[in-house]
């Protein structure tokens, strides 16, 4: 009997914790407020060891990358190293000085672009678990000024938006995610469409372009930027090349590529306004 | 996949069974000291795609009869990456849970072996299932969705059956220095 009624016990345990975790799901997807309170707490010890963990991990990934690609590498090496001997690395300090020149130009441009914003640099130090989320962590939180809502870019151009921000780090949820709509317009015709993430059944991940009137043109290789449509994203920061139209069930449709690689995404701008009509 | 089948076999083999006993002190450090390590480890290296080492952790631990600690394991990690990682406080919290309550509950019903191949294995592919439609349900509920799949049969072949065997090879990876330590650290 006491063994039956520690066999119950346990059930219900078990039971309430799964219909916590459901409850807790359900609370989280309508608001952040409480998940905010939480992240708060614990976000800041675990992200410094995070930060540890993610500079061993970028430093084995770029191991991995050199061991994966050193054919090139070393075709490459070779060729300079008929030249001269002291340029067998230049290959790879090449790769690192237009990478930095990039980020560091992109940066400028943003500075330059967008008086009204402050910019943050930071990086990205957790992805998500299975990539089904379109979530990343980035080592900016509120103490870098970063608050919920801020824009995340990187020299290629729009990431995402900052979802939650806790003290010194922040959950960011990308472009690809079908809850973030953006309102664009194409650079080479001036149209205005609707962009959201979308998933397909094969798991790629593209932009999906709604929105398009009979009259909007939009072509293959179009390029779409952020518009300041209702003040929501500043003009012009690159978000995708249309890589598909079409017509179903008389509806038209476009599909488009990011032009940030998010999977391998190190370095991050964050666009944070610096008038606040919330703190008024 | 045989020699793979025999290797398993020989490392159950010539492991201790001792699911009556409970967990001792050192087994449970080791489960937290895992977690810690994998829960961070997993989310430095792989920016994105990376394998369930924290799930296969705790199947493998399901798998040598101690479901009381491989279901707390299973919802305090899973807790946790949701917590500091995760979208949906909960999810993986939920799955992980689930997983380790259906190890254990094939572990206690079947007689099977390998024990791995038996139970770990049948209950990952329902968590790639499980995963997959619990994260179109909730992009239908709250993230602006309209369909839950356009097609099942595509989704299954290119996504949830590459999951599948990713964490399976993952799974099959990591039997041998998980149960090796575990036995050093079973009571004796």
């Amino acid at each position: 009997m006491n063994k039956k009624n520690k066999r119950i016990k346990r059930i219900l345990i078990i039971c309430a914790v799964l219909l916590a975790f459901v409850i807790f799901m359900i609370i989280s997807a309508n608001s952040q407020g409480a998940l905010h309170k939480v992240y708060n707490v614990i976000a800041s010890p675990v992200t410094s060891v995070q930060k540890g963990f993610s500079s061993l991990g970028k430093g084995i990934r770029d191991g991995f990358y050199y061991l994966f690609h050193s054919g090139e590498v070393t075709e490459h090496i070779s060729e300079l190293e008929e030249e001269n001997a002291q340029y067998k690395d230049i290959a790879t300090e090449k790769d690192i000085l237009e990478r930095e020149n990039r980020e560091l130009k992109a940066m400028l441009d943003y500075k330059e672009k967008y008086t009204e914003y402050d910019i943050v640099g930071g990086e990205v130090i957790a992805g998500d678990l299975t990539e089904m989320f379109n979530t990343f962590t980035i080592n900016l939180g509120t103490s870098d000024g970063i608050k919920e809502g801020d824009f995340v870019v990187n020299s290629y151009g729009l990431l995402g938006v900052v979802k939650t921000a806790g003290p010194v780090s922040s959950k960011v949820v990308s472009i690809l995610d079908e809850q973030n709509k953006i309102i664009a317009r194409t650079l080479e015709g001036n149209e205005m469409v609707r962009v959201m993430g979308t998933y397909d059944d094969e798991g790629g991940k593209y932009l999906q372009i709604d929105r398009i009137l009979d009259d909007t043109n939009i072509n293959v290789g179009d390029t779409l930027v952020t518009t300041n449509s209702g003040n929501v994203y500043p003009y012009g920061i690159k978000i995708g090349t249309v890589i598909k139209t079409g017509e179903a069930d008389g509806i038209k449709y476009a599909v488009a590529e990011p032009v940030a690689d998010f999977k391998r995404i190190t370095k991050v701008f964050v666009l944070t306004a610096k008038y606040n009509p919330e703190e008024e | 996949m045989h020699s793979a089948y025999v290797g398993v076999q020989t490392a159950e083999k010539h492991i201790k069974y001792d699911h009556q006993k409970p967990a001792g002190i050192a087994q449970v450090l080791f489960c937290v000291i895992a977690g810690f390590l994998l829960v961070f480890i997993q989310n430095a290296l792989f920016i994105s795609g990376g394998p369930n080492l924290v799930l296969v952790f705790a199947l493998l631990i399901a798998t040598k009869g101690r479901p009381n600690l491989a279901i707390a394991f299973a919802a305090v990690s899973g807790f946790t990456i949701d917590l500091v990682f995760g979208r949906y406080l909960g999810f993986y919290g939920l799955l992980f849970m689930v997983a380790a309550i259906g190890t254990a509950f094939l572990r206690d019903k079947l007689e099977t072996k390998p024990r791995v191949i038996a139970y770990a294995v049948p209950v990952l592919f329902v968590f790639n299932l499980l995963e997959s439609f619990l994260t179109r349900v909730l992009a239908v509920l709250f993230g602006g969705s309209s369909v839950l799949y356009t097609s099942f049969g595509a989704n299954f072949v290119r996504v949830i059956l590459p999951g599948f065997l990713y964490d399976t090879v993952t799974l099959l990876i990591f039997i041998f220095p998980v149960y090796i330590l575990w036995r050093r650290l079973t009571p004796h």
